[in-house]
């Protein structure tokens, strides 16, 4: 409970006094992260009793629906990585295509001759990079986010079938597919959980813990408003769009392992679902608001209910409707709770709109 | 703290509470709906299928045919369509793990990639259950594949259609789906070299990709025109080419000087054979792949089909297996004019779709 408390009073530390509303948002930040952690927990009691192979040959087994991570774990991943972005008030469409191409590169790198583990670090880095460009793109360009990632999309996604050619390259070694992919610490816990963890944990520090992590949240509140505090605007967007890139590259390396094969289409379906886990872990979509935990919990809930619902015999068609059902139920829930407290998505709106009205004082001078 | 928890009022945690309650019964309300039409008998194969996506006229074809014969197969009824809402290998994956943990005994899937789902059926394979393939296959990880028809077959019927009516000496294009898409490939590449054996002096403009996209094969097909001021006759090869192409060849009114002849289905093609934009499609019956995937499921289960052997579908398929043969051979290792490999099973020679017989299937 303590840390929770520090958090809220570190995150609105800037503008404590000038937006007393902040900390009330912020009740509302962690009031949604319990309430998805209930959600999780009815949703997890409820396939208990309804899927009979929920805990199959126990925990980790890949046959118990309970152990079947390795489905949803690298999406997490990829929804831990765009969340940065959203954070900030941008959007980075790119990620799935990211994660696709980054599988190709190392597959072709290693086929290529190289060291599995050397290519894997390359291909990270090179999505990082291109992460990089795409942030100085968009900052030194003036550009919308949505558009220059949608265009990188498009790149990236062809770029790697043009690269993969006629058979996307397939067949790693042993060792790379079952560390990062299907296998499991001591034959219980999945080692994607693991490495999922690993990056859990490191989000959470970011953006709660550390300097960059405040001044990301504050961009995407208020991007002004950081600029006259002192805030190297541009820079933290574009280290958020690095995060976002990199993140998406190890999601796709778990990927490859974890099929065995690296494909141009495998990414780019991954990108609505982790959108869908960062919303629905009560991260404004217009930036500024948000706890990782949050989308932590929320990637689970997404995670399970599919196989979930599946494995109960319901149709794939009824999976999907039950998924955006889930969304839009518990975002309005949210919506009104939101209101309540005196923050509205409308609000958020109109902040936003306003930033954006000629007239509006010139924004301070950038850093970068 | 102590601020923060007295401005959660009681009313937002009711609202919060009911929401979550709410949702809850969404999601039971869900369960309820799919679980009626799962309920299954016991003592029958329970067969999962298992599409690339969903709503393709081709697949529904499949699934009836495979409904039309489960009984007499002694197959569980009816069997409820697979396959994710957009086609996604991944998506594939997830319903192949559930199906694992509904005991299914047979899987017949055609797959939307030839490695992802492969770690995925062989667990199936190790738990007990039979992996049957049909039309895109995964080699690497079943029991038997049931492959369309012979691509040498195929694709010389798509070419004779296209000499015949242009002469064998004249410009072709081919419009396939994606650059890796494994059975297009093959495809291309019996229609290349029987081109190259039989009618050398037809000439080949590059090969467009619709990406299996009715608009995009639209564009493609409509910059193949342009580029290609000379081509007689354009080939499409995948459903989504062929309404494209059909459209671009009378969109651009250049029905009657460029000729359309490919691999597809009738029935979303029949204003094109109406107005003539489109000449010939070749395809197999899938209404009687359907009966056939029944067939091989009951054979399968019973351990009665192995690599070499022939077989007869002795109930009898009700009504389709147009052009299909009396018996079926297992083919026992890698043939390279048909493209089989070892546990294939060729399903039928191709059925020819033209302006004559084009409305006597619905599919």
């Amino acid at each position: 409970m303590a840390t929770w408390a520090r958090w809220g009073t570190v995150s609105v530390a800037v503008e404590k006094q000038a937006r007393p509303r902040s900390e009330r948002r912020f009740g509302t930040d962690r009031r949604w992260v319990f309430s998805l952690v209930f959600i999780l927990v009815v949703e997890l009691l409820f396939f208990n009793f309804a899927v009979s192979s929920f805990w199959g040959g126990g925990w980790g087994s890949s046959v118990s629906m309970l152990g079947d991570g390795e489905n949803f774990l690298f999406t997490s991943m990829i929804a831990l990585g765009v969340m940065f972005v959203i954070f900030a008030g941008d959007i980075d469409l790119s990620v799935g295509a990211m994660s696709g191409f980054a599988g190709v590169m190392m597959a072709e790198f290693h086929l290529g001759g190289m060291n599995i583990w050397v290519a894997v670090v390359l291909a990270v880095a090179i999505a990082a990079l291109i992460g990089l460009i795409q942030g100085l793109i968009i900052t030194y360009f003036k550009l919308e986010s949505l558009l220059v990632t949608l265009a990188g999309w498009f790149i990236l996604q062809s770029a790697a079938l043009a690269w993969e050619g006629a058979v996307p390259p397939y067949g790693f070694p042993k060792h790379f597919d079952s560390l990062l992919g299907t296998g499991t610490v001591a034959g219980t816990v999945p080692n994607q959980l693991v490495i999922f963890a690993i990056l859990a944990l490191l989000a959470t520090l970011i953006v709660h813990r550390t300097r960059f992590g405040r001044q990301l949240v504050l961009v995407g509140h208020n991007r002004d408003a950081a600029g006259y505090a002192g805030v190297r605007v541009s820079v933290t967007r574009i280290r958020a769009f690095v995060l976002s890139a990199t993140f998406a590259g190890i999601a796709g390396m778990c990927i490859a392992a974890t099929y065995s094969t690296a494909d141009d289409n495998l990414g780019p379906t991954l990108l609505l679902p982790a959108i869908t886990a960062v919303v629905l872990g009560g991260v404004d979509i217009f930036g500024g608001a948000g706890l990782v935990p949050g989308v932590i919990v929320a990637s689970f809930i997404l995670g399970w209910l599919t196989p979930g619902l599946l494995q109960d015999g319901v149709s794939d068609t009824w999976a999907s409707i039950a998924i955006g059902v889930l969304l839009l139920g518990s975002l309005t829930v949210k919506g009104i709770t939101d209101r309540r407290q005196g923050v509205s998505m409308l609000d958020r709106l109109r902040a936003r709109s306003a930033t954006a009205t000629p007239g509006a004082p010139p924004p301070a001078p950038d850093a970068t | 703290m102590l601020h923060s928890i007295q401005k959660w009022g009681i009313r937002s945690r009711i609202a919060t509470a009911t929401g979550a309650v709410a949702l809850a019964a969404a999601g039971i309300a869900f369960v309820t709906i799919g679980s009626t039409t799962a309920a299954a008998k016991s003592k029958c194969i329970k067969l999962a299928l298992e599409f690339k996506l969903q709503g393709l006229p081709v697949f529904e074809a499949n699934q009836k045919g495979v409904n039309e014969a489960a009984k007499a197969y002694g197959i569980c009824s009816p069997v409820a369509y697979g396959g994710p809402a957009t086609a996604s290998a991944t998506g594939q994956v997830t319903d192949i793990q559930a199906d694992i943990s509904k005991h299914v005994n047979v899987i017949a899937m055609t797959s939307d990639d030839p490695q992802v789902p492969a770690a995925a059926l062989k667990q199936a394979m190790k738990a007990g259950i039979k992996v049957v393939t049909f039309d895109s296959d995964v080699p690497s990880a079943r029991d038997f594949f049931i492959q369309d028809t012979a691509y040498s077959t195929i694709a010389q019927g798509v070419i004779n259609a296209a000499v015949k009516a242009e002469g064998s000496s004249a410009e072709f294009g081919i419009m396939s789906s994606t650059p890796t898409a494994t059975v297009q490939l093959a495809w291309i590449a019996a229609m290349q070299s029987y081109v190259k054996a039989k009618y050398p002096n037809i000439t080949w403009a590059p090969i467009g990709y619709g990406q299996s996209i009715v608009a995009t094969s639209l564009t493609q097909a409509e910059a193949m025109i342009h580029a290609n001021p000379n081509i007689k006759a354009i080939l499409p090869i995948d459903g989504a080419a062929v309404v494209g192409t059909a459209e671009a060849v009378s969109d651009l009114s250049d029905t009657g000087k460029i000729g359309v002849f490919g691999i597809g289905d009738p029935e979303p093609n029949q204003t094109y054979f109406a107005n003539g934009s489109l000449t010939a499609l070749e395809l197999w019956n899938e209404i009687g792949q359907g009966e056939l995937i029944d067939c091989v499921a009951y054979e399968a289960v019973n351990n009665k089909i192995h690599a070499g052997s022939t077989f007869k579908c002795a109930h009898g398929p009700s009504g389709g297996l147009v052009n299909g043969p009396a018996k079926w051979t297992v083919a026992s290792g890698t043939n390279a004019t048909t493209g089989a490999n070892k546990n294939t099973i060729i399903f039928s020679k191709p059925l020819e779709f033209t302006k004559a017989n084009y409305l006597k299937y619905d599919f």
